[in-house]
């Protein structure tokens, strides 16, 4: 079929429907969590790797956005850790890849029992994101995972242990990327337009709103920015240094 | 309702309103696929969430070579600008940060711009589009009309060749739980209009009967070499 932006919008509204009916009740799930980490005063950590972290991105900052969302940010180690760019940024040692870099992330946040991780990643099959995982499950968080379960199944882990991603989580949501994340296939060996950000941005957002529903039938106060400078002030503040 | 099939349904709607944006987004793959074919690279600033539009185009499996993203992210961890100043949005407001990114990134006579912003009037976001727009470039502006429209002053749209609706209401939010407007729309809008223009880009190329230069998955066989080819030709442009 030929390229064009009508095909895509076509393409992408089915996508829509077909993340929401084969995941609706893992999205539930997730968002039921939320809303126990939020009622319980927790902050949820999310990690992603690459455009994944758009999730996490796409959920925060705006009138109407939770504030208890951390996104813990592979930056920090130069941003607040002692981190040289130019060995951060080395492309010939890549810097993710340094043993046991997931434990010294954590060093810079100031995390609470009650916190619920959310890791992303559309294929799973990478170092850093795993390790997060594995390291916030060892430590007893319940982690929720974002991937691509067809990507995911058809490669072979890049961990030394052989894991993937969704092994780690307790609650596991396909976003129902195609292998590669490009949408479209042109007829040539390119296929063009992805799509995990935009379903990334579909689970997050309507999660984020269940969990305001649920919050609000339990009667708790819904910790979110409203625009009223004086609220907003308090409730950022009440998250101070955690999210 | 579930509400979570609410938000799915919400979205649906609004993309099949993104066809009253369809002329423009031909317009400026047009647009766009000119600068390419001259061998410019075509930057994207998006400002605040903004940048999720820049990261939807920029060096992504499934999409074309020649873009680039100005980062906000990349003069904090220069330490040009603080974490203070990025967190609280006064980064914008200054200007004087599009020195910074000219003296950090390989700007080339023949690139032209896309600057995404909701407002469209932080100076930052303006004077950044009126560099290119002096220098004969085109540019592309995306702006939410309806919050736009409402500011005052200079802005992106001034000196716009041409521009795009992120199409949520002011504020974006779609939802009204326990009395509070929440959950927005624009950023994930702003991602579909992204892959539009990509799609039509490369329907532009097939058109022509040229190649289009589309990165690979590294799952795809022989990926990592195909990519680097593609992008070694911009000599640290694009990435």
């Amino acid at each position: 079929m030929e390229i064009s932006k009508e095909l895509f919008g076509e393409k992408i509204t089915e996508f829509l429907d077909k993340l929401y009916n084969t995941q609706e009740g893992k999205l539930e799930e997730l968002s039921q969590a939320m809303a126990d980490c939020i009622e319980q005063d927790g902050v949820i950590q999310i990690f992603g790797s690459g455009h994944s972290v758009g999730l996490g991105i796409d959920m925060k900052g705006r009138p109407g956005s939770l504030v208890p969302i951390h996104i813990m940010d592979m930056n920090d180690f130069v941003l607040k850790g002692d981190v040289p760019l130019s060995v951060y940024k080395d492309t010939t040692t890549i810097f993710e890849r340094t043993p046991d870099i997931a434990s010294k992330l954590y060093e810079f946040y100031d995390l609470k029992p009650q916190d619920l991780f959310i890791v992303i990643s559309n294929s799973g099959i990478n170092g850093v994101v795993i390790d997060i995982a594995a390291k916030a499950k060892a430590d007893g968080y319940k982690v929720a995972v974002v991937t691509s379960m067809e990507h995911t199944l058809s490669e072979n882990s890049r961990h030394p242990l052989g894991k993937k991603l969704y092994e780690y989580g307790d609650i596991v949501i396909d976003n129902c990327g195609p292998k590669g994340d490009a949408l479209l296939p042109t007829g040539r060996i390119e296929k063009i337009c992805s799509v995990s950000s935009i379903c990334n941005n579909m689970v997050g957002q309507s999660c984020a709103a269940r969990t305001m529903e649920i919050l609000n039938e339990r009667g708790v106060e819904l910790p979110i920015l409203t625009g009223e400078a004086e609220h907003d002030q308090k409730v950022l503040d009440h998250y101070k240094g955690r999210a | 309702m579930d509400i979570k099939k609410q938000y799915f349904e919400i979205m649906k709607e609004k993309i099949a309103g993104i066809s009253s944006q369809y002329d423009a987004i031909e317009n400026i793959a047009k647009i766009l696929k000119g600068v390419m074919d001259e061998g410019g690279v075509v930057q994207i600033m998006g400002v605040e969430h903004g940048q999720e539009f820049s990261s939807e185009l920029v060096y992504r499996a499934g999409g074309l070579v020649p873009f680039h993203g100005i980062r906000k992210d990349d003069l904090t961890l220069r330490s040009l600008a603080t974490v203070e100043e990025a967190t609280d949005g006064s980064f914008w407001q200054d200007a004087s940060h599009a020195d910074q990114f000219w003296d950090i990134y390989k700007m080339d006579d023949r690139d032209s711009v896309i600057v995404i912003s909701a407002k469209g009037n932080e100076p930052l976001a303006v004077e950044v589009a009126k560099r290119y727009h002096e220098k004969g470039r085109p540019v592309i502006a995306v702006t939410n009309v309806k919050t736009s429209s409402k500011q005052e002053g200079p802005s992106i749209l001034d000196y716009a060749d041409a521009s795009l609706d992120l199409m949520a209401d002011d504020p974006d939010t779609v939802l009204n739980i326990g009395g509070h407007p929440v959950i927005q729309v624009g950023s994930t809008l702003g991602n579909i209009i992204a892959q539009m223009l990509e799609a039509e880009i490369y329907k532009a190329y097939v058109e022509a009967g040229e190649p289009a230069a589309v990165l690979l998955s590294s799952n795809v066989s022989g990926a990592d070499v195909h990519n680097r080819q593609l992008t070694d030709v911009y000599e640290g442009r694009v990435r």
